[in-house]
């Protein structure tokens, strides 16, 4: 009697640390996040930045990253669409290679990727680029290239796994229904992988728009030109414009706030 | 109506070889066969989702192996039924009226399918995934046969649904066949449904045909052991041994058989003392009964094993007599002589054998 009263009281200890335990995490990692957002308003106040809102500078690094993020992001879907679809629904040789090719963007840093952007302008196609098509290297074009790869990649993941959620044979027989390809892609596949457009659209600008590493390497810091929301926090923070600085961190901070809530009512509609 | 001319195709290690097939209009051909046999990779490639390696497909004398799924004029029932998740009842049925002609007849064709289906209740509802099993699959019918499609091809539409609304649906889909003329190609691998819809009968193994013609004469006289057991057919025993237990009529040779065949509803048990004079002596091991049938499981001269089907009076009879012996008799015309399959049996073995 004494050995199970001693089993039942051990298996209510365990779960009660295992419980312990998920409360700890979740509760320390909500409590990081609160703590940040906290430091934000607590070193500057509210009026402080709201009042740098008022800036002409600051307006345009805001008003430049909205513009670049969303023509980069924008455009990103069109590929991004086509690519991930292909990779989805189709099996050739090379596909898994092509797969990791479009990866590399989310893995290696920025800087990286805004480097490897010059190094291309610098070479003889890139050149003949610049001089007879557009300029991209320290001009806002470079800054919606840069946004373009980094929304990119993370849109074609998002929505490779929306489309490999959607069942095939729906499209089959959208085909024996009397539709073309574009038809049944039109009618059937993207109003099903609407959410998941939703949800890829928003994460890439919401990436596009916070990046500063690539942006900053292929367009510089040029202020009044292409010193977007990141940029010019380094440069307003280099500067000892702390109000500025905390102003564009916490106009950064709602954007993600919004792009993240948008992102969760987008998935939910394709769950109901 | 519908010709498969020598239809090959491979998809990865799979092949299916040389299949012929024909099916005339308003008539319906039922592809039988067990999983993995090739059934929706011939459907597949008869209705031109999937390219062959050789052969063609011919629908009223036009190949249309090189025609775009949307100009065949055929309708296609998956097993999932694939209703579309993010439309009403009206619009998944009335999607396939896309021409500007079928759209201007949309209210006239709705009308006529729905009231085939008796499905005017569901127009609209607004969210598919709230429909029962029976009337997902009476949308479906209704989505497929409202642009008058010259073939309908059913890949085991009738899989996931209980007895009695597969049974309603199955008296449905036969009585519209008549009504609409339809011609259906149906893959299944419940004996029932193609025994209830089809007259001609293809049954698939490895990939191949292995047993194609009327409905009545693959399902009385398989010509393999194979096919046998796929038809459910119990007693399967080697010739030889089926002799020495005194079945003296079982011939000694039929054009190469090996073995032979008995269903168990064909084998009749009486008492020991009684019976006809040809008939043998067998051991009564047990009774299983099976809801209005019993199985009556006996062990032959030789140790060889039989089922006989028995309905509940004899059941009842051999249950109250004291002796376990009984005697067996099969009507010579009973008997089906089989061959054995060249590749060895496609099937576990069967329990008698």
């Amino acid at each position: 009697m004494a050995l199970a009263g001693g089993v039942v009281g051990g298996m209510k200890l365990s779960r009660s640390l295992f419980a312990l335990s998920l409360a700890c995490g979740l509760g320390g990692a909500v409590s990081l996040v609160l703590m940040m957002l906290a430091a934000q308003i607590g070193f500057a106040g509210v009026r402080a930045p709201i009042a740098a809102l008022g800036r002409p500078d600051i307006q345009h690094a805001i008003k430049l990253s909205l513009f670049c993020a969303t023509i980069a992001a924008g455009l990103a879907m069109l590929v991004a669409i086509p690519s991930a679809y292909v990779l989805a629904r189709y099996r050739f040789p090379g596909r898994i290679l092509i797969d990791v090719l479009l990866d590399i963007p989310i893995i290696i840093s920025p800087i990286a990727i805004g480097i490897t952007l010059l190094l291309m302008f610098r070479s003889a196609p890139g050149s003949w680029v610049q001089e007879h098509l557009l300029r991209f290297v320290f001009e806002v074009p470079g800054i919606i290239l840069a946004q373009f790869i980094i929304a990119l990649a993370l849109q074609i993941r998002v929505l490779k796994a929306t489309f490999e959620e959607i069942n095939p044979r729906l499209e089959q027989v959208a085909r024996y229904l009397g539709c073309g390809p574009w038809a049944a892609m039109w009618r059937v596949t993207l109003p099903l992988a609407r959410p998941g457009m939703v949800a890829a659209l928003l994460l890439g600008w919401g990436r596009a728009i916070g990046d500063y590493g690539a942006t900053v390497t292929i367009a510089g810091s040029v202020k009044g030109k292409t010193d977007t929301i990141p940029i010019s926090i380094v440069l307003n923070w280099s500067a000892v414009r702390i109000e500025a600085a905390v102003a564009l961190v916490m106009v950064l901070t709602s954007i993600a706030l919004l792009v993240l809530l948008a992102v969760r009512l987008a998935a939910g509609g394709s769950r109901t | 109506m519908i010709h498969v001319d020598n239809l090959n195709v491979s998809v990865g290690n799979f092949n299916l070889h040389g299949v012929n097939l024909e099916l005339r209009e308003g008539g319906c051909l039922a592809i039988l066969g067990p999983s993995g046999a090739g059934k929706t990779l011939l459907l597949e490639t008869a209705m031109g989702a999937r390219r062959p390696n050789r052969g063609r497909v011919l629908i009223n004398g036009r190949n249309i192996t090189d025609l775009p799924p949307e100009l065949r004029r055929i309708a296609y029932i998956p097993q999932d039924l694939a209703l579309f998740p993010h439309l009403s009842v009206r619009r998944n049925i009335t999607f396939g009226l896309t021409s500007g002609a079928a759209r201007r007849g949309t209210g006239e064709a709705l009308d006529r399918v729905v009231a085939m289906f008796n499905i005017e209740h569901l127009l609209n509802r607004r969210v598919i995934g709230t429909l029962s099993g029976g009337e997902k699959q009476r949308v479906a019918l209704a989505r497929a046969l409202i642009a008058q499609p010259r073939v309908l091809f059913l890949d085991e539409p009738f899989a996931a649904l209980d007895a009695a609304t597969r049974a309603d649906l199955l008296r449905s889909l036969r009585s519209l066949r008549q009504t609409l003329n339809i011609t259906l190609f149906l893959v299944t691998h419940d004996l029932d449904e193609a025994c209830f819809l089809a007259e001609e009968v293809a049954i698939m193994m490895r990939g191949r045909i292995v047993e194609y013609g009327p409905r009545d004469r693959v399902f009385r006289q398989p010509r393999t052991t194979a096919v046998a057991r796929f038809l459910n057919i119990r007693n399967i025993l080697p010739i030889e041994q089926f002799r020495t237990t005194g079945f003296l009529s079982v011939k000694a040779s039929h054009d190469g058989c090996t073995h032979v065949a008995v269903r168990p509803e064909d084998v009749t048990l009486t008492e020991w003392d009684d019976g006809p004079s040809d008939a043998v002596h067998a051991r009564l091991d047990a009774l299983i009964p099976l809801g209005s049938r019993t199985i009556a499981e006996l062990t032959l001269p030789g140790s060889l094993r039989l089922e006989a089907m028995l309905n509940h009076d004899q059941a009842a009879a051999l249950g109250r007599s004291a002796s376990d012996r009984v005697r067996v008799s099969i009507p010579t015309g009973s008997m089906i002589y089989l061959s054995t399959d060249a590749g060895g049996p496609a099937y576990p073995a069967p329990v008698l054998s």
